[in-house]
């Protein structure tokens, strides 16, 4: 533990009911769940971020409920997990929402998926399970089975409805032209200008956490790893790094420098990608069919490299599931430099177009105050001045020694976003020369050791869209017990109901491409 | 500049895009593609049946020492699980992309091994 850790647990004005564990980097703190506000909003005072909050069925172990929030202390690399029982035959806690807004989603989560009921919560709405699911069905709560289907429900849409004078609403989705996924967004508005947009999402939602529940840890990467393609490694990456904590393993240097490559060539192509998809919702056609090409030469060379296009099936427990191909790693050095030169001649070709960079600046603005209080994490934080990066926060892998530079920008609109991703994908390139000029030999691939039962642990890794945190739990068997996983986007999504406001209708594509969320990465 | 540098580029380079289907880019070497049961090397260990994760390949075996091999490759989610737990090295990721079928049994491939030899 830090001394500054220390000092807080110190001062921290709330009584533990147990004495603070620390493993790793983490301190698991108990309290009173009538306490929690009190903890919340003296660690928020103190620096700490909440990174992501568990509700936990603890019935079976001869414990009650629990509700778990965990905080990150990034200027010394350090989490504090606050956690306080609560008892099933009175399954509510204060809400900590009214003095941390970033906890409303969560609150809601546990409030569907366990039935822990947060007080005073401000919007106490259903959200992951709409409102056709039946009442009093709580699906993570260990007695409900994962296959069974419940009978639905035929209860309307519970909508926030703004009132007044030639005020209308816009209902857009959950089926969309393209190839994206179904999320309902549902606008009110005031001419062109909208008001305020009610983000109906998990639409997606698989239950992803309730079906790894009894699995081995073998056996869930392959379920945690499909919750979206296009942050598979950081799911992969942050997943069996918290069963290898859990395990006290030792990854070896291959295996740490290949996995940071994954996670490199995930944010490349993503970022790339993403920029692409800035310029469709800006209707600028050559640079987003230009984009499209840098992608798929990107997706190409993943492709070679790991036998898939989106480099799943390639991290495991231990490190990787096997060696990346020696002759394809030589061939991605030369590829990579060549696509630099082009990523650049691409960039200075888009940011030359002064009717496109007029249109990208000043759309979808996020104060550093909103960024703040809502916990944005990865680029949307960044792009509004929040110098947050789990890469500096928490040096996972290879990032203590590489020691990429936290890339900040200022005016949190569409264009600070953007450029953001263009200045972190020459930061990755450079990540990547470096990794593939000093590749370590030995190999990858390892076996950990047991699970001790009942531990739990943190995994995380800076997906391209922000923090990724798993928390994970072993049962008696060394199996799985429970499984949260905090993507980026589910982090994300209130910050883009919050960017449209007060901007035109017409904008909410640009705007919603420039944060570029995933749905299933949200949804689970 | 940058914008008419990358016009002029554009105008006397080659399009991109290819006449797909009738013109094709070959995968990159190294796809992992379907499995596919290389039927000599086979030995209906059953390591395979094991190792999938979505249960996808099942095997039967005879009472005179033949038997049966089945993926569903409805059930595949590609992750090379058989081929790394093949002890005969009987499964290898084949290239094929293209895994549109018309109707849901076409998903099913069986090899049938003769028995009692």
């Amino acid at each position: 533990m830090s001394s500054q850790t220390a000092t807080i647990l110190k001062d921290c004005p709330v009584r533990l009911t147990q004495r603070p564990s620390w493993a790793r980097n983490e301190v698991l703190l108990l309290c009173d769940r009538y306490d929690l506000a009190r903890a919340g909003a003296f660690l928020a005072a103190s620096g700490a971020r909440l990174s992501t909050m568990v509700g936990l069925d603890l019935t079976p172990l001869g414990q009650e409920y629990a509700v778990e929030y965990v905080y990150s202390l990034p200027a010394f690399d350090e989490f504090l997990r606050v956690r306080a029982d609560v008892p099933p035959n009175e399954p509510d806690y204060p809400s900590l929402t009214p003095v941390t807004p970033a906890a409303q989603w969560y609150e809601r989560e546990a409030k569907d998926l366990l039935g822990l009921i947060p007080l005073d919560h401000p919007d106490p709405r259903r959200l992951v399970l709409h409102e056709s699911w039946p009442h009093g069905y709580h699906p993570l709560r260990k007695g409900v089975s994962a296959v069974e289907a419940p009978p639905l429900d035929h209860r309307r849409f519970d909508y926030f409805e703004v009132h007044g004078e030639g005020i209308y609403e816009l209902p857009v989705g959950p089926i969309h032209a393209g190839v994206i996924e179904p999320g309902h967004f549902r606008f009110s508005n005031a001419g062109e200008l909208i008001l305020h947009l009610d983000a109906r999402l998990f639409y997606t939602h698989r239950g992803v956490e309730k079906i790894v529940e009894g699995k081995t840890f073998e056996e869930a990467l392959f379920t945690v790893e499909r919750t979206c393609a296009v942050c598979t490694v950081s799911h992969a990456v942050s997943f069996c790094s918290a069963v290898e904590r859990m395990a006290g393993a030792e990854l070896s240097e291959a295996a740490i420098s290949l996995r940071t490559l994954l996670l490199e060539l995930e944010r490349l192509y993503n970022h790339v990608g993403d920029i692409g998809n800035i310029c469709a919702g800006a209707g600028f056609h050559l640079g987003t069919s230009q984009g499209a090409i840098l992608k798929e030469r990107l997706q190409r060379l993943n492709e070679g490299l790991t036998g898939h296009r989106f480099l799943m099936g390639v991290v495991g427990l231990g490190g990787l599931r096997y060696d990346l191909q020696q002759k394809a790693l030589t061939h991605a050095g030369p590829t990579l430099l060549k696509f630099r030169k082009d990523f650049e001649a691409y960039l200075d070709a888009i940011l030359s177009s002064r009717s496109f960079v007029s249109r990208v600046t000043g759309p979808g603005h996020v104060s550093l105050e909103t960024a703040l209080a809502l916990e944005a994490t990865g680029v949307a934080a960044r792009a509004s001045g929040v110098a947050t990066d789990y890469r500096q926060n928490h040096p996972h892998l290879l990032y203590g020694r590489l020691g990429p530079e936290c890339i900040v920008e200022q005016a949190g609109d569409v264009g600070a976003r953007l450029m953001v991703r263009a200045r972190e994908v020459f930061a990755s390139l450079e990540m990547l020369d470096n990794i593939i000029q000093s590749m370590p030999g030995g190999t990858a691939v390892d076996e950990i050791p047991p699970v001790p039962a009942g531990a739990s642990a943190l995994g995380y890794s800076e997906s391209p869209r922000g923090a990724n945190v798993h928390w994970v739990m072993a049962d008696a068997n060394s199996r799985l017990y429970r499984l949260r996983i905090r993507s980026a986007s589910f982090a994300n999504w209130p910050i883009v109901a919050r960017a449209v406001v007060e901007n035109m209708v017409p904008d909410f594509p640009l705007i919603n491409k420039s944060f570029e969320l995933c749905y299933a990465c949200c949804d689970r | 500049m940058g914008m008419i540098r990358s016009l002029l580029k554009l105008a006397v380079s080659k399009p991109a895009t290819i006449g797909y289907p009738n013109q094709m880019t070959p995968p990159e070497r190294g796809i992992r593609g379907t499995p596919v049961l290389i039927l000599d090397r086979c030995d209906l260990t059953a390591a395979c049946e094991a190792a999938c994760p979505t249960g996808a390949i099942q095997i039967a075996k005879g009472e005179s020492g033949g038997g049966s091999w089945q993926i569903d490759y409805g059930g595949c989610i590609f992750c090379g699980a058989c081929i790394q737990a093949c002890p005969e090295a009987a499964i290898v990721a084949s290239d094929a992309f293209e895994l549109a079928i018309r109707r849901r049994e076409d998903a099913i491939v069986t090899h049938t091994f003769g028995g009692g030899a």
